[in-house]
């Protein structure tokens, strides 16, 4: 039977993986564990019920890593470098519209719409990357829950510029066409994008679902974007219909969404003993 | 009585800063004083604790040291600044107003 100090040292390796190894932290929990011990010894519990107890009571260390998360998310890598890519477009597009100085209008919608959809499709890319990183046992808790947070944040800047996008669509509309709104193939779809992400944005800023529902459900704008922005091209409809991307083409990207959401079915970390073997 | 999640979670950030009013201490002897007070009624997990403390340290409201205990291991010990009397003081007038309106309702 394993002493105490073994327990202790392996609930300490268990809590370092779940934590993501701050010593400090470490040492500090260990403590109240080895005090909590000593005082249910001391009340004349044996030794090993003393840990059990102590143990439950301080939480797993997937629960610990829990509640330390709520108050400091870290930051996931594929959350940096999706921001940095998001930056890039922004800044590309930017320098490809100013040329566009003869119909500021135009260009300025044209802009926040494309930027509203690539932030929704980037969302929906971090979810992506979250369901197939969870199977190999990733990301950590203080992570997953940096990853919500960008998440909201992300929602909600795309929510702004794509119904931004819309409204100065519809003037520009109006100004050029002599009408605001013609629920035009295209103009529904920047509606359902931007009804998506109010809809999105309440159940993140809410917390009405479960953080690993929430997460997942990011595919849904990946879906949404793809029908609003190329649905018209693959279909030939209205004032839009422009664009080399087949109907075939875009239901396959939503059959890949399908099977995406799928993977939030499998256990978690279930793919990590057969990445070990293959590394 | 079963306390409910949300008001302990509420009632966590005052019930740390007072028990540190009363002095120096670390989190296991924390834990304990609340237990004490509430006569077992408030029943933290233990591991909500830490964060809320770790918090309160980035808040300025608290600052952590470490020293050896009785039993030769390192503690961590916390103490309350000037920031987190303010911070508590703040507290109180705040509970005040909620125990002071509910009192009146229940006509207590």
């Amino acid at each position: 039977m394993a002493t105490l100090d073994e327990r202790i040292a392996r609930w300490r390796h268990d809590l370092a993986e779940a934590l993501g190894g701050t010593a400090e932290t470490l040492e500090e929990l260990e403590g109240h564990l080895r005090d909590d011990v000593a005082r249910r010894v001391q009340d004349g519990q044996p030794v090993e019920e003393a840990f059990d107890a102590a143990a439950a009571g301080l939480g797993s260390p997937a629960e610990l890593a829990a509640e330390f998360a709520r108050t400091t998310p870290a930051t996931w890598l594929p959350v940096q470098v999706a921001l940095i890519g998001l930056i890039a477009v922004a800044g590309c597009l930017v320098g490809l519209l100013t040329r566009r100085s003869d119909d500021p209008l135009l260009a300025v919608h044209i802009l926040a719409v494309t930027l509203g959809y690539t932030t929704t499709l980037v969302v929906g890319t971090l979810a992506a990357c979250y369901l197939v990183a969870r199977l190999f046992g990733a990301p950590r808790p203080a992570q997953v829950q940096g990853l919500l947070r960008a998440t909201r944040h992300l929602t909600l800047a795309a929510l702004v510029l794509a119904a931004g996008g819309v409204l100065l669509g519809g003037l520009w509309a109006q100004d050029r066409l002599g009408r605001f709104w013609d629920w035009d193939a295209k103009e529904s779809g920047g509606l359902g994008v931007v009804l998506w992400g109010v809809a999105f944005s309440v159940v993140l800023a809410r917390r009405l679902l479960d953080d690993h529902v929430a997460l997942t459900l990011g595919l849904v704008g990946n879906v949404v974007v793809a029908l609003a922005w190329f649905g018209p091209n693959a279909l030939g409809l209205g004032l839009h219909s422009y664009g080399a991307v087949t109907a075939g083409a875009l239901g396959l990207f939503v059959l890949s969404q399908a099977a995406l959401a799928g993977l939030a079915f499998l256990p978690p970390a279930c793919l990590r003993r057969v990445a070990r073997r293959v590394g | 009585m079963k306390i409910a999640k949300d008001l302990v979670a509420a009632s966590a950030i005052p019930l740390v800063l007072s028990v540190l009013a009363e002095g120096d201490s670390y989190g296991y002897a924390i834990l304990q004083r609340v237990r004490e007070l509430s006569g077992g009624e408030i029943a933290w997990t233990d591991g909500m604790l830490y964060p809320v403390l770790h918090r309160l340290d980035g808040l300025g409201y608290v600052r952590a040291r470490w020293a050896e205990s009785d039993a030769g291991r390192r503690r961590k010990y916390y103490a309350l600044t000037a920031a987190g009397r303010a911070a508590l003081e703040e507290q109180k007038a705040q509970w005040r107003v909620v125990q002071g309106t509910l009192a009146k309702l229940w006509g207590v």
